[in-house]
């Protein structure tokens, strides 16, 4: 009983990293590409493809467990510079996502309180979230498990209530014309590429890990469950969308799940599905604040950033300085985003980053099987190395057509993307280089006094 | 146990009495562990040797050589990883990400753990 538990729990978190409240608003992009049973065939291929990713994260993970992710698995696959890049990429990628997740968000609640300001809407969230967390309010992993299994068991629920009370019934899903006037058949390929941003974050459970033990069979059975879970709930409730709206009601719609919601359980339908939208947001940002500070602590502990971010607060023993950076980052961000309508543009960057750092975990495992074979593994991917290279190079491939898949924004996306790239590798290059003078400099000259100002600990650096 | 475990085993847990005084004597560590009860329990890999820091009142209270019941947060790595970074030869947060040191806590309770470093030692 109390392995099942355990497991639900890294279950729930495994799921939590995935959900968000901008999946709906996805679900309803990926209807303009595919639609009925293609569009579900989409989401179930996508699903299993991310197994095979999970599958080599969690070797990954049984080789270092309890250790920051992808900064420590990609510096022993590709050492430190190449590993930095990838990680500062991946932190870069965190206020802009905060930014579309927390958009999509305000556009649910905004679409049942019509008078809400999103930009002062936005700025509550944030503050709330920052405080939140700098208050070292952490939402326990029992109460975490409840809000992530209500959300998935009440979308399914939604999504069986939505087939059942079609005319036409669930077999009767076919294919039909999608808005760009394409065949659904041929658009698989693109609906399989956009699904499988449903699944993205469901790696963020294996630092959390109670235990060695944990990595041997739990952790990694716990992913391809979250994702299974995750297949069933998408497909349902995609099932559900197509048989109850038109075409006209999901393309284009952010919010398809709000017009969903009043057609099941009537003129209030709505408000239920803005409170499912708001616990999605919260999982997605209270994991991304607290796991993106701690990575950019260790980070400057280690001495590659300021050593001014790395000063915890006496009274609470948080990072504070790192939750503030975080935290008025994404604010920012979903600023810029919200006053300049870019957060289809931030979504695709976000997108092909993840693709980038897939990629990377992906091609890791063999590069690590060869150089390091004897290393303890706890558990080994049962993937043929031949399929995860194969793997790899769709999502490297995935990654550069996600960029281009919205047309018109493709350039500009691109244009950002290369930009990041660029930024994260001159900062890679800076403070790396910065971090390997200061270590040559001879003991005596180093300065090691701890300054004390207001309960706060610090290097002197 | 042989002598040459013995040894060993005495060198580490000289290093973690060592470490127990100085977090003992120092009162801005004192005011960061307050209010803070855990049992740190540290497992040696390489030698299959396990102690344990009782933490509480503001202090470590005890330093056992064996794992002890408690809400727990749990330290692996090898001997000489131990001695290091117990010692403030190594920075703690560099070598959990290196993953030479595995640390199983929730990131409160690490990012507490490696303040131990920072001020004892400022590394």
């Amino acid at each position: 009983m109390k392995k099942l538990s355990q497991l639900a729990e890294y279950v729930a978190l495994s799921i939590g990293g995935a959900l968000a409240a901008s999946s709906f608003a996805i679900l309803s992009d990926l209807l303009s590409l595919a639609t009925g049973i293609w569009l579900l065939l989409a989401i179930v291929l996508s699903g299993v493809l991310c197994m095979v990713i999970s599958a080599s994260v969690a070797e990954l993970a049984s080789m270092y467990p309890s250790a920051p992710g992808i900064r420590t698995y990609l510096k022993a696959a590709y050492g430190d510079r190449m590993s930095l890049f990838l990680t500062f990429l991946a932190l870069l990628m965190v206020p802009i996502f905060a930014g579309v997740e927390s958009y999509i968000c305000m556009l649910t609640i905004k679409g049942v309180f019509p008078s809400l300001s999103l930009y002062w809407a936005v700025t509550v969230v944030f503050v709330v979230v920052i405080s939140l967390n700098l208050a070292g309010i952490e939402i326990p992993r029992r109460t975490q498990m409840v809000m992530v299994f209500t959300f998935v068991l009440s979308v399914i629920g939604i999504g069986i209530c939505a087939i059942c009370g079609s005319t036409s019934g669930i077999l009767s899903i076919a294919p039909r014309e999608t808005a760009g006037g394409g065949v659904s058949l041929l658009n698989l390929g693109g609906a399989m590429g956009g699904a499988i941003f449903l699944f993205m974050g469901f790696e963020w459970v294996t630092p959390l890990g109670r235990s060695p033990a944990a990595y041997k069979h739990m952790i990694p059975i716990s992913m391809p469950l979250a994702i299974g879970f995750l297949i069933l709930m998408f497909v349902l409730f995609s099932a559900g969308l197509t048989l109850r709206l038109t075409p006209v009601q999901i393309t284009g719609n952010q919010t398809p799940h709000l017009v969903l919601g009043t057609m099941i359980f009537g003129p209030r339908g709505d408000y239920a599905m803005a409170f499912l939208s708001i616990l999605a947001m919260l999982t997605t940002f209270n994991a991304g604040l607290m796991g993106a500070s701690r990575l950019i602590y260790g980070i400057s502990r280690e001495g590659v950033l300021p050593p001014w971010l790395s000063q915890v607060s006496l009274s609470t023993g948080l990072p504070f300085r790192t939750i503030l950076l975080v935290g008025f980052a994404g604010l920012f961000v979903a600023l810029v985003e919200l006053y300049y309508n870019l957060h289809m543009q931030a979504a695709l960057i976000c997108a092909a980053i993840y693709c980038l750092l897939y990629s990377s975990l992906l091609f890791a495992v063999p590069h690590l099987r060869r150089r390091d074979a004897a290393a303890k593994r706890s558990f080994s991917s049962p993937v043929p190395t031949v399929l995860q290279g194969a793997v790899g190079v769709v999502m490297l491939l995935l990654g550069f057509a996600t960029v281009f898949s919205k047309i018109a924004l493709g350039r500009t996306s691109f244009l950002w993307l290369c930009q990041l790239m660029v930024f994260s590798l001159i900062l890679t290059l800076y403070l790396a280089r910065r971090r390997d003078k200061r270590r040559i400099v001879p003991p005596q000259a180093k300065i090691s006094t701890v300054i004390v100002e207001g309960g706060e600990v610090g290097d002197a650096g | 146990m042989g002598t040459l475990e013995a040894a060993v085993g005495m060198g580490l847990r000289t290093c973690l009495e060592d470490f127990r005084e100085k977090v003992n004597r120092h009162s801005r560590i004192r005011t960061l562990l307050k209010d803070w009860k855990r049992v740190v329990v540290i497992e040696v890999t390489d030698t299959g040797e396990t102690f344990a820091f009782i933490f509480s009142d503001g202090e470590i209270k005890d330093l056992k050589c064996e794992a002890v019941e408690g809400e727990q947060i749990l330290l692996r790595s090898k001997e000489a990883t131990c001695r290091d970074v117990f010692s403030g030869a190594l920075n703690p947060a560099t070598a959990f990400l290196n993953g030479q040191l595995e640390v199983f806590a929730s990131d409160r309770d690490q990012v507490k753990l490696d303040a131990i470093a920072l001020i004892l030692w400022g590394i």
